[in-house]
């Protein structure tokens, strides 16, 4: 894939996105954490600390890596922009200096107890704005027949209440 | 066990996995039928449930306009059961929905020996009870389900006239004779600004409607065949059309007109999707269920018009109804339920290839239709009969948006497609 | 001989795979290395280097001159694969299956190659920060402590087996240990204190590196003499226990014992002491083998004995941190061994389901075959790697059907056990418990 849009990558550096990370199995299972780790680097992956070796998020990770398959990323600003990339685990680490350096950043954020059980590195696969207005158009086009009738785009104002 | 009761449902839920209970229960209803016990008719009788009996494809007299009247039944993950009650056809043991608690619960049968789930109805619209200013009830205009505003264009089918009606059809009668009520009783015609108001009136309920949908009577006068027909519905289109900026999600449920007649309609209204029901596909059947449309128009040239309608409206955009279940009535019918679901995917994977959607309901022997004492087949063969047809139709890459769940509710094979 | 299908159709990498869609590739090849082993050429060798993860020993005065060596490498989804071999000489210490894996570089990357294709990217692990560094007595930090798998500091207190002693060694061991450092043991071959200095001053150096460590193991050589059984063994541990809790400032101390099989006082003991695990490996479950393949154990003091002694340390370390290990493999070891894989697939299982049941963790780790054993001068060999994919996936069902992990020795403190390897998408939902509490609340 092309390297993630200019959109997705000022989403990623900004420290105020709420950047959210949701892995499924298809079976029932899912989970969505924050990821507040999650970062570009500097080859176009994306990587971020995962706390808990345990967690039930770490493993249906690992299940979708075993399957070849992909998680959700949503980021989310505080303006109201969204951005969704999906994204596929490629790789999981818990020593080396890509290691070290989130465990470090965790250190200077959290505190000496804090905890980092291993780093996931993903490869994006796809991007799409997911903000109401963006995500609007693309339904109506697509989706024509669930429009509401009284919408403004749909009636002149006179008949609407 | 018998069809459709609670222990069969359990049974079809292990067998088809893939289909959900909300679904199976749908169709449960619509074949054994449910009853209203007295606290839900009281319950029903409320304002903001009463749809009151008044239906545009149906006359009522005096003593049934006082009889409150539900809308669309409502499952918990809002699958609509449009479920008969006993005055449209004769059920053997119905499913009962009581009222308790403030809550409609479905029980099994009258015993209320099993609860099956909670339900609700769909609420009455803001414009019941308000009229035309030529003074008409707005609800003898046009009714509507969850999203789906409906409107009666013309209140009689001139095939009835000679006979050849729909075997299976009950429009415009009064659910006790087998014939059309007299105009006196139920006027035919229904003025097109009317319709405007009433469109009018439910745009200002927000929220309350995503798609217009529009039928008649069976209309054949003028040359082409049909053509008054069009030019009356080109007529209501245009009023309607006044409400709106442009093209609106609508559907028109009528014969298969030519590839002009089309045309004109998608140029002079806007009208989105047209929805020419073929019924049944085989042809021997098709000549014998649906002679009218036979005689007029001919199977055939149905099916081609069908197909040209795709040119003028877009793939996705034609639709078309098979009444499952009609294809085996007796003495003609196909004699298994094999041949049956053959022949409707056979249709099905026709239809889909040249971008037509093709949907199914549930076929009830209404009382004042010719086919009133036939027998539906067995509750699976609906079953096997919509999981086929999602498949053929996704295979084709067409989904069922304007008949789904929110607008039409009478076509379980698309509720199947709302995971999709 | 009785018929097997498993080795009838010996199914290599590809059909295995083929066979068992569901198991992680990754976890699959780890198997296939151990089996066929791995050579590293140069220059992923001068890579390794690069990366800090070569370790070249320093010479000792005296020893023969040390190869370099490699922790291991880890696959894509931090599955370490262990059995990388510098040069042939040092390959041809082990039996092996097959034609070897080599570990390359191709197109600038370090990849597993089977063949001439590389099947897989491999990373390496860059060595502790400590190995290098001296205590104050001089001792190299690396001879007093070594680094396992990533996470997990390795001890040996013990300079001696009895087993050995006795010549009744487990018939796969190739025993004596390789870390010795001058002045650290007596005569009897205990630690001696300037030793155990030692050992506290070198795991407090490694626990200076963050975000390395999370635990240790603690292992010896069998001593069942004393006052009580193992009584020897015990005072041994007690003593480095004790240091440690000195160290880590608590009264628990991170680590797990690997050791023989205590009586039930005798394993509270260091529990108290501030043991976290124990795991008296079993090794055998069929007793006619275990007999055959550990004389010292059936001697001191029986199968029986081993078995009750995990089971009564539940009690005083919690379940899930008390494991018992079989050498899968070395149970079909002719001419006393299970006649076929399937025989001794069920009897393995067998076993692990009765340890399961009452909340000892049960592990297994691929036979090695390795010159100094007497199964080595036997000339046994292991079973084909279809009987370890059914046996990790036999043990994964047993561990995730009781909500049994041991988190002490998982797949990043250990990693030798495939079944820990595929637990880890059961990890969330272990229940591991307390000293005292209930071993099978469920």
């Amino acid at each position: 894939m092309p390297p993630l849009s200019n959109q997705a990558s000022a989403l990623l550096a900004d420290p105020a996105t709420l950047k959210v990370v949701v892995a499924a199995d298809g079976a029932g299972g899912a989970r969505a954490e924050l990821r507040p780790s999650l970062r570009l680097q500097e080859d176009g992956t994306l990587a971020y600390a995962e706390p808990f070796e345990a967690s039930e998020a770490n493993s249906l990770m690992l299940a979708l890596h075993w399957a070849g398959k992909a998680a959700e990323i949503l980021l989310s600003a505080p303006d109201g922009r969204a951005w969704r990339i999906t994204a596929a685990p490629r790789r999981y680490l818990y020593t080396g200096p890509l290691f070290q350096s989130f465990y470090r950043e965790a250190r200077a954020e959290q505190g000496p107890n804090s905890q980092v059980g291993g780093v996931w590195v993903l490869e994006a696969l796809k991007e799409e704005d997911a903000g109401y207005e963006a995500r609007k158009r693309l339904e109506d086009e697509a989706r024509p027949f669930y429009r509401y009738l009284d919408r403004s785009d749909v009636t002149p104002k006179g008949a609407r209440a | 066990m018998s069809e459709g009761d609670l222990d069969h449902i359990e049974q079809l839920e292990a067998k088809y996995p893939d289909v959900p209970r909300f679904v199976l229960l749908k169709l449960a209803l619509r074949y054994r039928g449910v009853r209203l016990l007295a606290p839900a008719t009281l319950a029903i009788s409320d304002a903001d449930y009463n749809y009151g009996p008044v239906q545009v494809f149906r006359y009522h007299d005096e003593e049934a306009l006082k009889k409150a009247h539900p809308g669309p039944l409502l499952f918990r993950d809002g699958t609509t059961g449009l479920v008969a009650f006993e005055d449209r056809e004769v059920f053997e043991d119905p499913y009962v929905i009581d009222h308790e608690g403030g809550k409609f619960l479905l029980y099994s049968d009258a015993s209320k020996a099993r609860l099956v789930d909670e339900v609700d109805f769909t609420p009455r619209p803001a414009y019941y009870g308000k009229r035309t200013s030529s003074g008409k009830p707005m609800e003898s205009i046009a009714t509507a389900r969850a999203q789906r505003m409906i409107i009666c264009a013309y209140r009689h089918c001139h095939f009835w006239d000679t006979g050849e009606q729909c075997k299976y059809c009950a429009f415009f009668t009064d659910l006790n004779e087998t014939r059309q009520v007299s105009e006196k009783k139920f006027p035919k015609d229904v003025e097109a600004e009317d319709i405007y108001e009433t469109v009018r009136e439910i745009l200002k309920e927000p929220g309350r409607v995503s798609e217009i949908y529009m039928t008649a009577g069976a209309d054949y006068e003028g040359e082409p065949a049909f053509e008054a027909e069009v030019d009356r519905y080109i007529n209501i289109l245009q009023a309607i059309g006044r409400n709106f900026k442009g093209r609106f999600s609508s559907q028109l449920m009528a014969p298969a007109y030519s590839k002009a007649q089309y045309k004109k309609l998608y140029e002079r209204t806007g009208l989105t999707t047209v929805c020419p029901n073929i019924e049944v596909w085989d042809e021997r059947l098709f000549k014998w269920i649906c002679p009218g449309k036979e005689r007029f128009v001919g199977r055939a040239k149905w099916i081609q018009n069908t197909v040209d309608a795709v040119e003028v409206f877009g793939k996705g955009n034609v639709y078309t109804q098979v009444i499952g279940g009609v294809e085996l009535a007796k003495p003609h019918g196909f004699k298994t339920e094999d041949e049956a679901l053959a022949s409707n995917f056979e249709a099905c994977e026709f239809y889909s290839k040249h971008g037509v959607v093709f949907v199914s309901v549930v076929f009830g022997p209404a009382r004042s239709s010719v086919f009133h004492d036939q027998k539906r087949p067995s509750l699976e063969y609906f079953v096997r009969l919509i999981r086929g047809l999602r498949q053929i139709r996704e295979k084709h890459g067409l989904k069922a948006d304007n008949d789904d769940y929110k607008h039409c509710g009478n076509h379980a094979d698309a509720d199947l497609e709302r995971v999709d | 001989m009785a018929e097997s299908a498993i080795l009838k159709d010996g199914l290599g990498f590809q059909q295995a795979a083929e066979k068992y869609p569901a198991f992680p590739r990754t976890v699959l090849r780890k198997l296939d290395t151990a089996l066929r082993g791995v050579l590293i050429s140069p220059a992923a060798l001068d890579r390794a280097r690069q990366e800090g993860a070569v370790y070249e020993p320093a010479p000792e005065e005296g020893a023969p001159p040390g190869k370099p060596s490699l922790r291991g490498a880890f696959f894509s989804d931090a599955t370490l694969f262990r059995d990388i071999e510098v040069d042939e000489q040092a390959f041809a210490r082990r039996i092996k299956q097959g034609s070897p894996y080599t570990l390359d570089l191709v197109e600038g990357k370090t990849w597993l190659v089977d063949g001439g294709v590389p099947v897989e990217q491999a990373f390496f692990s860059p060595l502790p920060s400590y190995y290098g560094k001296r205590t104050q007595r001089g001792t190299l930090l690396e001879k007093v402590v070594g680094a396992g798998p990533a996470n997990c500091l390795n001890l040996n207190i013990l300079s001696y087996c009895n087993s050995w002693k006795e010549h009744l060694p487990c018939k796969y061991c190739d025993y004596p240990p390789s870390f010795r450092s001058k002045g650290s043991f007596t005569k009897e071959g205990w630690l001696t204190q300037e030793g155990l200095d030692d050992i506290a001053e070198a795991v407090a150096m490694a626990l200076q590196e963050v975000g390395h460590f999370t635990c240790m193991r603690i292992q010896s050589g069998s001593d069942p003499h004393g006052e009580r059984p193992f009584e020897n063994e015990v005072a041994q541990y007690v003593r480095v226990l004790e240091t440690l809790q000195g160290v880590f400032g608590t009264p628990k101390v991170p680590a797990r014992l690997v050791a023989s099989a205590f009586p039930k006082d005798q394993s509270a003991r260091v529990a108290k002491a501030g043991a976290s695990g124990y795991e008296p490996h079993l090794e055998v479950w069929d007793p006619q083998a275990f007999e055959w393949v550990c004389p010292a154990k059936a001697r001191y003091f029986g199968r029986d004995y081993w078995i009750q002694s995990a089971v009564d340390a539940v009690e005083s370390f919690g379940r899930g941190n008390v494991c018992t290990q079989f050498v899968a493999g070395a149970e079909l070891a002719g001419p006393h061994g299970l006649p076929t894989p399937e025989a001794a697939l069920e009897s393995t299982l067998e076993g692990a389901e009765y340890f399961a049941q009452r909340g000892v963790v049960p592990v297994s780790i691929v036979l090695w075959v390795g010159r100094g054993s007497i199964f080595f001068r036997d000339k046994q060999t292991a079973p084909p790697l279809e009987y370890y994919v059914r046996l990790a996936q036999g043990f994964r069902d047993i561990r995730r059907r009781h909500c049994l992990a041991s988190d002490i020795n998982d797949y990043r403190s250990c990693a030798v056990h495939p079944e820990a390897d595929l637990g880890r998408l059961d990890a969330h939902r272990a229940v591991n418990g307390k000293p005292g509490e209930v071993p099978c609340p469920h």
